[in-house]
């Protein structure tokens, strides 16, 4: 097996809450459906009170579906930022950083599968969670028959399965929104003790001070847009939409300073702390 | 025999304060060196720039390979372990062996349990959970079980009973004669060490005030114990210390005046305890 593997196996192991928070939403949500399965009367006497035009049932299963899609989807855009702030910060501050850095692994490995715990392998696990629930539904849809086709619509197997690669679809986007987010996140972590605190006031500092100091309003709005991509991308009926709106130029330079804030995480990472 | 480890000129500066100045070793395999001095005299300091952790001005390499541009290749070679814990302590005995054996391409992990077997170290065990001296066990056993060629412990038994003390030289001792390796140690307990030692850096406050191999190092300096009354004439030959006695005096001095203090009163070699506390005296 390649060390990356078990690299990303040890950080599966350091940071548990990225595989518990999907499992406790998980039973969760099953707990909830299994109380409405089990009191199928209830499903019977249930009455919705809304007014609403357009045809309900399709639309309320598609509402659902985008409720799960977008929850899991929030989950793993927190548990990725949760994740990035970290992950640095916590070697440093339990001391374990020299332990790791006396392995023959380069800086460059350990940044890779950093990112990639953090951008591919918590989207997998919370698409995981998507999965789960479309085809719990989809379940619950054969066994439960009419009671709740008729409030959902039809729930298929494959629509299970279409749902969850829209899902992987939207996160491989909201994952390439993040990678510049990411980095700066790795690289801030490496030197303050607050890095999710210095990244969220410096951006609004920064955004403050380039509309109404220095009337930049150019700069302002590429923060604010490249700070709220990943979240608009999730909130967004045409993600794709979201990369044209904000624009190649933003998005280019977005990707230049996460490449110098790469270089910078590389660059500390080097030269590692010790207590001289 | 082969140079594994080569420090030209090593300098670091903190500011105002010269942490080390200009120190310049080889080390070779076989050799054991004892890095010794007070707090604050520069040991860690130059561990750091050893490990390629400390930004230095000078020369390292280690195996032939710079410890900054080259760490992930060198540390195949160089383990280090220091008087604080750097294992993960949310990590389980077996985990961490798991994770060692992908990572480290020379890492025996069979080697690890078998040497693990013969300590009360339990595989399900979470490292936070061991004693201090389980930890250093631990990580020495890891070290062991790759095929590591230097060594570098900074205090390394700082806090442990006795018995983990013995364990641990005598697996030290073991693995260093299981191959051509090379072992830095740098400590205060100068008595504990210097069965082992067969070289010598003694820093005061980032300088080099003493380095060479125990041999030359015990022919540099002598004891002499002589009665009071030889005070005066002693005096005249620069002694670095002494320590009063009834009715006589113990003088440390340079071997220039061997012969001239042998009319004077008993000759004793000094141990290197000694030779360490006159030379960081001197001149206090």
């Amino acid at each position: 097996m390649h060390p990356s593997l078990f690299m990303l196996e040890k950080e599966l192991i350091e940071h548990k809450i990225v595989t518990r928070l999907p499992l406790f939403l998980l039973i969760f949500g099953l707990l909830i459906l299994g109380s409405i399965m089990f009191n199928s009367d209830s499903v019977n006497s249930m009455s919705l009170q809304f007014s609403y035009q357009g045809d309900l049932s399709a639309d309320f299963s598609q509402g659902l579906s985008s409720f799960i899609s977008m929850s899991a989807g929030a989950v793993s855009l927190l548990l990725s930022i949760m994740y990035l702030a970290k992950t640095f910060l916590k070697e440093r501050q339990e001391g374990s950083l020299m332990f790791w850095r006396s392995m023959p692994v380069s800086d460059a490995l350990t940044h890779a599968v950093k990112l990639g715990f953090a951008l591919i392998l918590i989207p997998l696990i919370c698409s995981a969670l998507v999965l789960s629930a479309e085809l719990l539904l989809w379940f619950i849809s054969l066994t439960n028959g009419q009671n709740l086709i008729s409030l959902l619509g039809e729930v298929s197997f494959f629509g299970a399965l279409l749902s969850w690669l829209l899902f992987m679809a939207k996160m491989i986007l909201v994952s390439l929104a993040l990678l510049p987010l990411a980095c700066l996140l790795l690289a801030v972590s490496q030197v303050s003790n607050f890095p999710l605190l210095v990244v969220v006031v410096g951006a609004y500092t920064l955004e403050f001070l380039c509309s109404y100091v220095f009337s930049f309003t150019a700069l302002a709005d590429f923060i604010d847009d490249i700070m709220s991509m990943p979240l608009t991308l999730l909130t967004a009926q045409q993600p794709l939409m979201v990369f044209a709106q904000v624009g190649w130029l933003s998005c280019l330079g977005a990707y230049l300073l996460g490449g110098l804030c790469l270089l910078f995480s590389l660059l500390i990472r080097r030269q590692g702390k010790f207590a001289g | 025999m082969s140079t594994l480890v080569s420090a030209a000129h090593i300098t670091k500066k903190y500011q105002s304060t010269m942490a080390v100045k200009d120190v310049s070793f080889e080390l070779q395999a076989g050799q054991v060196l004892g890095l010794l001095g007070h707090n604050g005299a520069g040991k860690s300091s130059l561990i750091g720039a050893l490990l390629g952790s400390l930004r230095h001005q000078g020369e390292v390499r280690v195996c032939g390979l710079n410890p900054v541009s080259q760490r992930a290749e060198l540390m195949r070679h160089l383990a280090y372990i220091s008087d604080v814990n750097v294992l993960p302590e949310w990590m389980t005995v077996a985990q961490i062996l798991r994770y060692t054996s992908g990572v480290h391409p020379s890492f025996d992990i069979s080697k690890a349990k078998e040497l693990l077997s013969s300590t009360q170290i339990a595989l399900r065990t979470k490292i936070g959970a061991l004693s201090k001296g389980m930890k250093v066990q631990l990580h020495l056993s890891i070290i062991i079980a790759t095929d590591t060629k230097v060594l570098i412990l900074d205090e390394p038994t700082l806090g442990l009973d006795l018995i983990y003390r013995d364990t641990f030289y005598r697996h030290l001792i073991e693995w260093f004669h299981d191959g051509e390796r090379a072992l830095i140690i740098a400590s205060h307990e100068v008595n504990e060490i210097e069965h082992l030692l067969t070289d010598v850096l003694m820093l005061k406050q980032g300088k080099v005030v003493l380095q060479g191999d125990m041999d030359s190092l015990h022919a540099q300096y002598f004891i002499v114990d002589a009665v009071h009354q030889h005070q005066e004439a002693i005096k005249q030959m620069a002694p670095i210390s002494s320590q009063a006695g009834l009715g006589s005096s113990k003088w440390l001095l340079r071997s220039e005046y061997r012969s001239q203090a042998e009319e004077l009163g008993e000759i004793i070699n000094p141990t290197l305890q000694e030779i360490f506390i006159a030379l960081q005296k001197e001149g206090a």
